[in-house]
């Protein structure tokens, strides 16, 4: 019998989080334990605090480890639990570190329940409990990441409170007394407000951002008929899930499936082949795939030798214009067919914008089930298709609608009262919408005090005629 | 009531109300409950003490020229004094917006003294010289009730309901250097016996300290050392009944301490009673003597003085900003470092004074005691400071009083009605650290309870109230009748942008009708504009007052329509008792802690447990959905 490999994936959103989840299902499991933390011994199911280490022996992080012995785990084989901080660094170099292991690699999408069918778990994935399950997994994660992060975000939310107080007391106060002889610099605090704008609107910007990994980005897949469009959905999704012939135009409907790649959710949506429709039926399709393109944001154009025509590309020329500065990859399928390197070029001549366009030149047909291959795809989609940035410095960012919606209005309110600011004539208009930003914020934290405010007013300035 | 005018012997004096203190809260008290029609006097250790400033000359300023004009509203008298008796008027802000100008004057002390004496015999209040040793009450299984007081030389009075508006009076207590003695002010005696009348009901009382400075003979100075600081060129007066004011403005003057006086001060500070432990109450932030600048902001080079005279011809000057409590020596020493005071002959020295307060929790928004029925607490007793917060509080707790005796339901103002209720609500949650002073940072509903609009706000209250006069009710009904007009007919006329610009007037082009009274709210709307597109406005023959008036109205009206929708879920909280007898414990998701607070506070609805400290809205939220089940 050939030795399983062993698998790995990511189960925690792919992104800056508290922790990160990594699990990996194979006999190599415990090896790997033993290596990266130069630990004996495990017992089964506890969880141990432990130090990582790379092949360098240089430490990459702490956290936590759980082993599961076969057949007591999700799979029914050995499995073990990474526990690291959620950082994009870190989960980098694990990834790197256990690709480099011998006998482990990535795990194609699905593939851990299909191991655990395998091995007779069917009790779990035959009941739609398994979904229910997973999905519960995965809120449990949430609301904990929620918790954690919210925890980072109330931290920001503070300081911009008692920046908001200290700035409030100085308006008030230059309304309050104005023959103190005291000097109210209020440019001083047109910089702080504006500076918790800036800072905000940013905040708000990453939430949304980090939403999309927690939610998941839509994908598209779009191209001319029998380009190989349900194919390469299927060898996405692993299993056959759109009906697939030679006969064009087979897709009429959009066929929907969920995908994690390397721990980006997404959702991804075959849609009908673009060209001129011949019949009503197939210009029903075609109609639904333009609509699908105008509220989408990440596209798959696939391409085939053998779909190419003047028309064809005409078509797909408006399609990319219609996506306008959207994401977008092509994939070139059919590889193995002959004509496939000199019709490339004439579907690159045909449609110029294709020269920049990221692509990937695949078999769907014959490499099925070649693991490098499908690896290399998933890499190249997760790198110019859905990867978050993750260069993003700030640590704060908001989980919560409620709270995002709260910010929102804060900079609203703000920038209100900046520009009110601008116009000293206005001075008692800017305090009142600082003060609604205050009272937002006071729907986080409780009442704010009045006495607080002017605590900072008579430490600051010396009133008092 | 009919009152037995007996005195001594076998008959008692009879009053339906006694205000004990003739300062600013007792004089207020006082023609309330005369207004509403009951036997009133007011017992004070000397008439000559009726209408006495005594701190600095001065009425008004931001947030309390906002209260004067509230008083004034509401028929209260503060104002009408201040208008016949100010030297010199000025609108505080006046380069800003009218939420947050606020009137001030200097007054003269002497002649405010006198106007209100004439009005308190105008309005037919007794004034019986005497000093109060004990209030007399009667006990209950339950309750407390006020019958009258013990006086020193009338003995008993009787009455149903006593106002304690004693000041600084109540076990006050004098420092200057190392001198110490019994005094509510200097030339005053100390009301000390009354506060033992406090001690023995068990209210909690807690004090305070305050302080003037020197008084500087105005020959002494040279005046032309200093800077002039002149009054408005068109006076404001603070009455909305006053029309014109008769006022020959007089300037103040301004200089600075220097380094030199800070130096003496600091050689002296070990003298002065609050650096060397003798007082330990604390003062106010906002009013610092010249020794907590200096020590507090070290860095600073000098601090400005304000010369006021006290009297129209300036024989005496107050320096407001230096109040002091150093020794003589020094007082005199420092004063002589300052430009244009080189000479200053001091006619009264400057001291701190310490005093009893009540404890402000222990009074009812009605200003009544929660201890003894009929027996109401007005000014610093509460712990608040300031002419204009006593005359406020006297006002509220006249009209209570008075009510209470006639069986009326209570008479309590909400924070969106005014200042007023600002100053009420604030105050009797008790905690007080310092004297309580009102600025309009306070006020959440500032951009509405402005000083120009206190009648539109208060005067009808007062009306059905019964406590204005005739001629305040008639001048009101007919100013609220054109303003009413003219907003009406305002609102009705619109036109498009495309008509607003060929008027001149930058505007979004929109396409959006806009009324007339809303552009007069725009910065540069004007009347001159909305006449060009509707000649026939002209006929409305608005005078500036009230032509002004609809434009600040409808500027403020776009920025306070949220205060509407929060003010109208404050008064749906109010109305969702709390009922206490549904056991709280039973209420699930709310934290002990929270249990107990409203167990010990036990508020009447949402809207007040929503005040309570250590409340969250989660837990108000929660409590909500419990009580309404």
């Amino acid at each position: 019998m050939v030795k399983k490999e062993t698998i790995f994936a990511l189960s925690t959103p792919y992104g800056r989080s508290a922790i990160a989840v990594i699990r990996l299902s194979g006999p190599n499991s415990l090896n790997v334990a033993k290596k990266l933390t130069k630990k004996r011994k495990f017992s089964n199911r506890t969880a141990s605090f432990v130090t990582f280490f790379d092949h360098q022996d240089s430490v990459i992080d702490r956290g936590l480890i759980i082993f599961f012995k076969a057949p007591f785990s999700y799979t029914g084989e050995d499995m073990l639990e990474i526990h690291t901080h959620g950082s994009i660094a870190i989960i980098n170099k694990m990834f790197e570190i256990l690709e480099k292991t011998i006998g482990c690699r990535f795990a194609l999408p699905g593939e851990f329940s299909k191991r655990a069918f395998a091995n007779g778990k069917n009790d779990l994935i035959h009941y739609e409990g398994l979904a229910n399950l997973i999905s519960s997994e995965t809120e449990q994660q949430r609301i904990v990441a929620s918790i954690q992060t919210f925890g980072q975000a109330q931290n920001i939310c503070k300081e911009w409170r008692e920046v908001i107080i200290e700035n409030l007391a100085i308006l008030d106060s230059a309304i309050d007394f104005p023959e103190e002889g005291e000097n109210y610099n209020l440019n001083i605090v047109l910089n702080n407000l504006t500076k918790i704008v800036q800072k905000a609107k940013k905040a708000v910007e990453l939430s949304t951002t980090w939403d999309k990994a927690y939610k998941g980005q839509e994908v598209v897949i779009f191209g001319p008929p029998n380009s190989g469009k349900s194919s390469f959905f299927n060898l996405l999704c692993q299993e056959n899930k759109a009906i697939t012939s030679s006969i064009k135009g087979t897709t009429r409907d959009k066929n929907t499936t969920q995908l994690e790649i390397f721990g980006l959710k997404s959702t991804i949506t075959d849609t009908a082949g673009l060209r001129k429709a011949k019949n009503l039926i197939e210009k029903k399709g075609v109609k639904k795939t333009l609509k699908i393109l105008d509220s989408s944001k990440n596209f798959i154009l696939v391409l085939s030798p053998d779909s190419f025509t003047k028309m064809n590309a005409s078509f797909i020329e408006d399609a990319i214009y219609q996506i306008g500065d959207k994401n977008l990859v092509v994939v070139y399928n059919k590889e193995d067919l002959g004509s496939f390197a000199s019709v490339k070029t004439k579907w690159v001549n045909q449609i110029p914008t294709l020269k920049k366009t990221e692509s990937f030149s695949i078999s769907c047909k014959n490499n099925k089930n070649d693991y490098q291959i499908l690896i290399s795809l998933m890499k190249f989609l997760n790198k110019n298709l859905l990867l978050i940035d993750s260069n993003i410095n700030e640590n704060y960012y908001f989980f919560e609608k409620a709270q995002i919606s709260i910010i929102s209005s804060m900079i609203s309110d703000l920038e209100m009262c900046i520009e009110n600011i601008e116009n000293i004539e206005n001075i008692e208009i800017a305090s009142d919408f600082l003060s609604k930003t205050l009272s937002s914020l006071d729907t986080l934290y409780g009442k704010s005090n009045i006495e607080e405010r002017l605590e900072l007013v008579f430490n600051k300035f010396c009133i008092g005629k | 009531m009919e009152s037995n005018n007996v005195s001594r012997g076998t008959f008692f004096m009879n009053y339906d109300i006694l205000v004990i203190g003739g300062g600013h809260a007792g004089v207020e008290a006082a023609v309330m409950a005369k207004r509403l029609n009951l036997n009133v006097a007011i017992v004070t250790f000397s008439a000559d003490d009726i209408g006495v400033m005594s701190c600095n000359p001065a009425m008004g300023g931001l947030g309390k020229g906002h209260l004067i004009r509230e008083i004034d509203a509401m028929g209260g008298v503060m104002g009408l004094a201040s208008d016949l008796s100010g030297i010199q008027f000025r609108m505080l802000n006046r380069t800003r917006g009218e939420a947050v100008q606020g009137p001030r004057a200097q007054i003269d002390r002497n002649k405010y003294k006198n106007n209100i004496s004439k009005i308190i015999s105008k309005e037919g209040i007794d004034i019986i010289e005497d000093e109060v040793n004990d209030l007399l009450i009667s006990q209950t299984k339950s309750t407390k009730t006020i019958e009258g007081i013990e006086t020193e030389s009338n003995g008993k009075i009787t009455c149903g309901s006593v106002i304690l508006t004693t000041g600084t009076f109540l076990s006050g207590k004098i420092f200057m250097g190392q001198e110490t003695w019994s005094a509510g002010r200097i030339g005053g005696s100390s009301s000390k016996k009354l506060a033992n009348f406090f001690k023995q009901n068990n209210f909690s009382i807690f004090r305070l300290k305050t302080g003037t400075p020197a008084r500087i003979r105005g020959d002494s100075i040279d005046f032309s050392k200093c800077i002039v600081q002149e009054g408005d060129d068109e006076p404001e007066p603070f009455s909305f009944m006053t029309k014109k004011l008769n006022v020959d403005q007089t300037p103040c003057f301004i200089t600075h301490t220097n380094r030199r006086t800070h130096k003496i001060i600091n050689e002296s500070i070990h003298k002065s009673p609050i650096y060397n432990g003798s007082i330990q109450s604390r003062g106010p932030r906002y009013c610092p003597s010249i020794e907590d600048k200096i020590m507090k902001f070290a860095d600073r080079n000098r601090h400005q003085i304000f010369l006021e005279p006290e009297t129209k011809g300036g024989k005496i000057i107050y320096p407001n900003g230096i109040s002091t409590s150093l020794p003589k020596k020094s007082q005199i020493d420092f004063l002589k470092t300052i430009k244009g005071l080189e000479k200053a002959v001091i006619e009264k020295f400057g001291y701190a004074v310490e005093y009893d307060c009540i404890e402000s929790n222990e009074i009812k928004n009605t200003y009544e005691t929660k201890k003894i029925k009929g027996l109401y607490l007005a000014g610093q007793i509460n712990g608040t400071t300031g002419y204009e917060e006593a005359a406020a509080q006297g006002l509220l707790a006249g009209i209570n009083s008075a009510r209470y005796l006639s069986n009326e339901a209570e008479f309590v103002l909400e924070r969106s009605d005014g200042y007023l209720g600002v100053l009420t609500s604030d105050i009797i949650k008790g905690g007080l650290i310092e004297p309580y002073r009102m600025f309009t940072s306070r006020a959440e509903y500032r951009l509405f309870l402005r000083a120009d609009n206190a009648d539109e706000r208060l005067t009808d209250k007062a009306i059905s109230l019964g406590i204005v006069e005739k001629s305040r009710k008639k001048e009101w009904e007919k100013k609220k009748e054109i303003l009413n007009n003219s907003t009406k007919i305002l609102k009705k006329l619109t036109a498009s942008p495309q008509i607003y610009k060929k008027a001149g007037l930058k505007i979004n082009q929109d396409g959006k009708k806009r009324s007339a009274y809303d552009i007069l709210g725009y910065k540069d709307g004007s009347w001159k504009l909305i006449n060009r597109i509707w000649p026939e406005l002209k006929k409305l023959k608005l005078d500036k007052k009230i032509s002004k008036q609809i434009k600040v109205n409808s500027f403020y009206e776009k920025y306070s329509q949220r205060y509407l929708l929060e003010i109208e879920e404050l008064n749906r909280d109010k109305g969702l008792t709390i009922n206490f007898n549904k056991n709280i414990d039973n209420c699930s998701g709310l934290s002990n802690e929270v249990k107990e607070i409203l167990k010990k506070y036990k508020p009447k609805n949402i809207g007040e447990a929503r005040e309570l400290p250590g409340m969250t809205p989660a837990a108000a939220a929660i409590l909500l959905k419990y009580i309404k089940k």
